[in-house]
């Protein structure tokens, strides 16, 4: 009751402000208010979603929505804007988050199987949309009277899309359930292995989509040389990070949340304008402090604690503020069907997987933690739309109305997953480097 | 001696341990990230800034600037609610509190009455009335911060002037705000005061949360309250230092949020307080109207601190003024955050304000560690 009638104040207090200047405001000035706004009320939404057993990242999402342009308005289209600006070190931080839960001498027993589990999961889900999708063209809203190897080559790049997860969910999800254990494990290293191969997958499917169209045949030659500089530099370059990082907690030790966010920051600024994956870079990052340098103990441990919260609740604050409600409106039927479809493949790829690769009935919750889109669905939608301004613009629509359905869905099925197999709080009974 | 928790940039954390090697002892200044040898955090961050900035190797563009004001504004908050905090707990004796004022008024007027006199004889044009280019210069230079161990009753009592002396500039830069705000003084006097109302809101509010929270949404709770304060404070074009100073004796009369507001600002103000001087650095632009505007506020200052402290002295017994006077040399962070404000407010207009109050701050900080006459806080 306390609780409730503190969010009211709030409410009342940032509605009021936000009505009293008539003129649209300076966007960086509302940026502090919507973040402010953000971290008051969005934990609160968290702690009433975890008295229902659902994630807390769902309540971050639901507390956006809730307040965002499209419905409450009290989180306006610049402050939802401005919010997003954290994306960056949110992204960097929750990869990191996750290299330092990637620990290899744990992972290497059961890798080969891991992989055989991905692979399997991605050709049975490829083999599946992808036919589908050449079927349903025409009725697609996207570029319904393309026919033939066209067709084909969009159906392909579409289906590479539509396969993606996001690493970024299944993270937070993680931290903030503080989970650990097997299927955690299993999940993480299915999406993040998965995700790299789709990322090639789709820019091999863009060349071949840019070769039926006769677009941009100039940048043929350098895209593979390209990916190959986003993979491997983001792996040098991460690994760099996290070797400097480990080195500050060892020999100083000092402001290490600060230090933590400070390298987020470098780690997500640096990537991008080096045209590096600030993903794959924080990722190995952590990785690099997980398996590599000692054992820091509490320190990394209490910097990790203090920095998340924050940097998650705005993350999926400004989610859920910027979820487009108007594209799930428009293409909702056509996005649920394909989500359907994408559940149906996702459950089939992972029975499949889990036949090949030996892992036994535990494994089979995993399709429960595959579910979830975002950041990196989004970055290749919008890579599309880009590139291929016409049909490319509605096929990020589409984009954007399956990762309203799928951000929204993913974090409560993969939390019941972890809940089902006892996962939940394993990061507090165990230290890290067990 | 005043509790280190309700310090401008204080707090009973690792970094207040004192420093060795005796041939830094004159820098024996709060440490900047626990490096050694320590210095006082503004004589690290702003030249850091500087040298990443437009006018350093360029790693930071001035595009980006503006997305920083978030982070200016939330700085402003909490070094308000330091100085709020430190009023409201320590609940100075009303002498002491006209000692501190008249100091700080003193500085005021010496600086922005000779900064006024010598613009106006050296014929400088600015974008912005000479007056108010004085007068934010000088509540830049009246802010003075105090030495981190004052041992001894007089030296305590200088410490304690040279807290309290921030509290009316907080008073005097959000007029100045009002007077550059976009929409009038009119308008501005009431989206002040509801910037002010709104912090005691999100004060109580926070006050309610804290009784319930855990550790780490406790410190969520706190960056969001802050963020709350200074989002509303900038939206509406009020004074974010103010909102903050308010918010802070609101907290200090609260219970739960008394201690609770302690425990984490100590965790808290680092980030916040470098990010801020990081900033300040960065937008400093060398030229003859900067060093015009920033070497009488560094020797008048000085001037004023002296008076200021002789006026003081009388009221409270502090000992020698020139004991005093050395106490408040070191300026803090509370002008150059100030400056800074201003400057997003007005733009371009401001630059050179923000440019001089910084140069200034480095001087009188390096003045301030020559002359102080022990450890101070930055």
């Amino acid at each position: 009751m306390t609780r409730l009638f503190a969010l009211t104040v709030c409410v009342v207090g940032v509605w009021l402000t936000v009505a009293s200047v008539d003129r649209e405001p300076v966007a960086p000035y509302a940026t502090a208010l919507g973040i402010g706004f953000a971290l008051v009320a969005a934990p609160l939404a968290g702690a009433l979603f975890e008295r229902l057993h659902l994630p807390r990242v769902s309540g971050y999402l639901a507390f956006g929505l809730l307040c965002g342009p499209y419905i409450a308005n009290i989180i306006t289209r610049p402050m939802a804007r401005e919010l997003r600006l954290v994306n960056g070190i949110a992204v960097a931080l929750i990869a990191f988050i996750a290299g330092l839960e990637l620990n290899y001498r744990r992972l290497r027993p059961r890798l080969p199987a891991i992989v055989r589990l991905g692979g399997t999961t991605l050709v049975v889900m490829y083999g599946l949309l992808l036919p589908l999708l050449w079927l349903a063209w025409p009725w697609l809203p996207i570029a319904p009277d393309v026919a033939g190897l066209t067709r084909f080559a969009l159906a392909a790049v579409l289906t590479s899309i539509v396969v993606s997860f996001s690493p970024t969910v299944t993270i937070a999800v993680i931290a903030d359930t503080r989970a650990r254990g097997p299927l955690s494990e299993l999940v993480l290293a299915v999406v993040i292995l998965a995700d790299l191969v789709l990322i090639l997958v789709f820019t091999l499917n863009m060349q071949f989509a840019r070769w039926m169209l006769d677009a941009s045949s100039a940048r043929d030659v350098s895209l593979l040389a390209q990916l190959a500089w986003e993979i491997g530099g983001s792996i040098a370059f991460g690994a760099l990070v996290g070797a400097l990082f480990a080195l500050y907690v060892r020999f100083i030790g000092r402001e290490v949340t600060l230090v933590l966010l400070t390298t987020c920051a470098v780690l997500s600024e640096v990537a991008t304008r080096a045209h590096v994956e600030p993903l794959l870079a924080a990722l190995a990052a952590g990785l690099v402090v997980e398996n590599i340098a000692a054992d820091f103990g509490d320190a990394l441990r209490d910097a990790v604690e203090q920095g998340a919260l924050p940097v998650l609740v705005v993350f999926f604050a400004a989610a859920g503020a910027s979820l487009q409600l108007d594209a799930l409106a428009t293409l909702g039927l056509v996005a649920l069907a394909i989500s359907a479809v994408r559940l149906a493949s996702i459950r089939a790829g992972i029975a499949a997987g889990i036949r090949l690769s030996g892992l036994g009935q535990g494994a089979e919750p995993v399709w429960m933690g595959l579910v979830s889109q975002a950041g990196v669905t989004l970055g290749l939608g919008i890579l599309i739309a880009r590139e291929f301004p016409d049909w490319g613009g509605r096929v990020q629509a589409l984009v954007v109305a399956l990762i309203a359905l799928h951000e929204l869905i993913g974090p409560i099925l993969f939390r019941a997953a972890l809940a089902r197999s006892g996962e939940i709080g394993g990061m507090d009974q165990s230290s890290p480097a067990a | 001696m005043r509790p280190l928790d309700t310090r401008e940039l204080g707090g009973a954390d690792a970094l207040d341990a004192p420093v060795g090697a005796p041939r830094y002892s004159r820098f024996r200044v709060r440490a900047a990230l626990g490096l050694r040898p320590a210095v006082a955090p503004s004589l690290l961050f702003i030249p850091l800034g500087l040298l990443l900035g437009p006018s350093g190797v360029g790693l930071i563009s001035h595009e980006v600037v503006p997305h920083l004001a978030p982070i200016v504004s939330a700085s402003l908050v909490v070094l308000g609610i330091f100085i709020g905090l430190a009023v409201g707990r320590r609940r100075p004796s009303p002498r002491l509190v006209a000692a501190a004022a008249l100091e700080a008024a003193l500085t005021m007027g010496v600086v922005s009455g000779a900064v006024l006199y010598l613009l106006r004889t050296w014929g400088i044009v600015l974008d912005l009335p000479l007056t108010l280019v004085a007068v934010a210069l000088g509540i830049v230079a009246s802010v003075s911060s105090a030495p981190a161990e004052a041992r001894g009753q007089h030296a305590s009592l200088a410490a304690s002037i040279a807290d309290f002396d921030d509290v009316l500039p907080v008073v005097a830069g959000a007029v100045v705000l009002g007077l550059v705000h976009p929409l009038g003084p009119a308008k501005a006097l009431t989206l002040g005061t509801w910037a002010v109302v709104f912090a005691v809101m999100i004060a109580v509010a926070a006050d309610l949360l804290f009784r319930s929270a855990t550790g780490g949404e406790r410190g969520a709770f706190l960056v969001g309250a802050i963020g709350l304060i200074a989002g509303g404070a900038a939206y509406v074009g009020g004074s974010p230092l103010l909102a903050g100073f308010v918010a802070g004796i609101a907290w200090s009369r609260l219970h739960h949020s008394s201690a609770a507001v302690a425990e984490n600002f100590g965790r808290l103000q680092h980030p916040f307080m470098v990010a801020m001087l990081l900033i300040a650095g960065i937008v400093v632009e060398f030229s003859m109207l900067v060093v015009w505007l920033a070497v009488p506020v560094v020797l008048f200052r000085l001037v004023g601190k002296l008076l200021g402290a002789s006026v003081a002295g009388r009221l409270v017994p502090s000992g020698a003024i020139s004991e005093l006077g050395a106490a408040l040399v070191a300026p803090g962070v509370i002008g150059v955050a100030f400056a800074l404000q201003l400057a997003h407010v007005t733009g371009s207009a401001g630059s050179a304000i923000v440019s001089a109050a910084a140069i200034a701050t480095v001087v009188n900080e390096l003045l301030g560690a020559f002359v102080a006459p022990g450890p101070r806080t930055a």
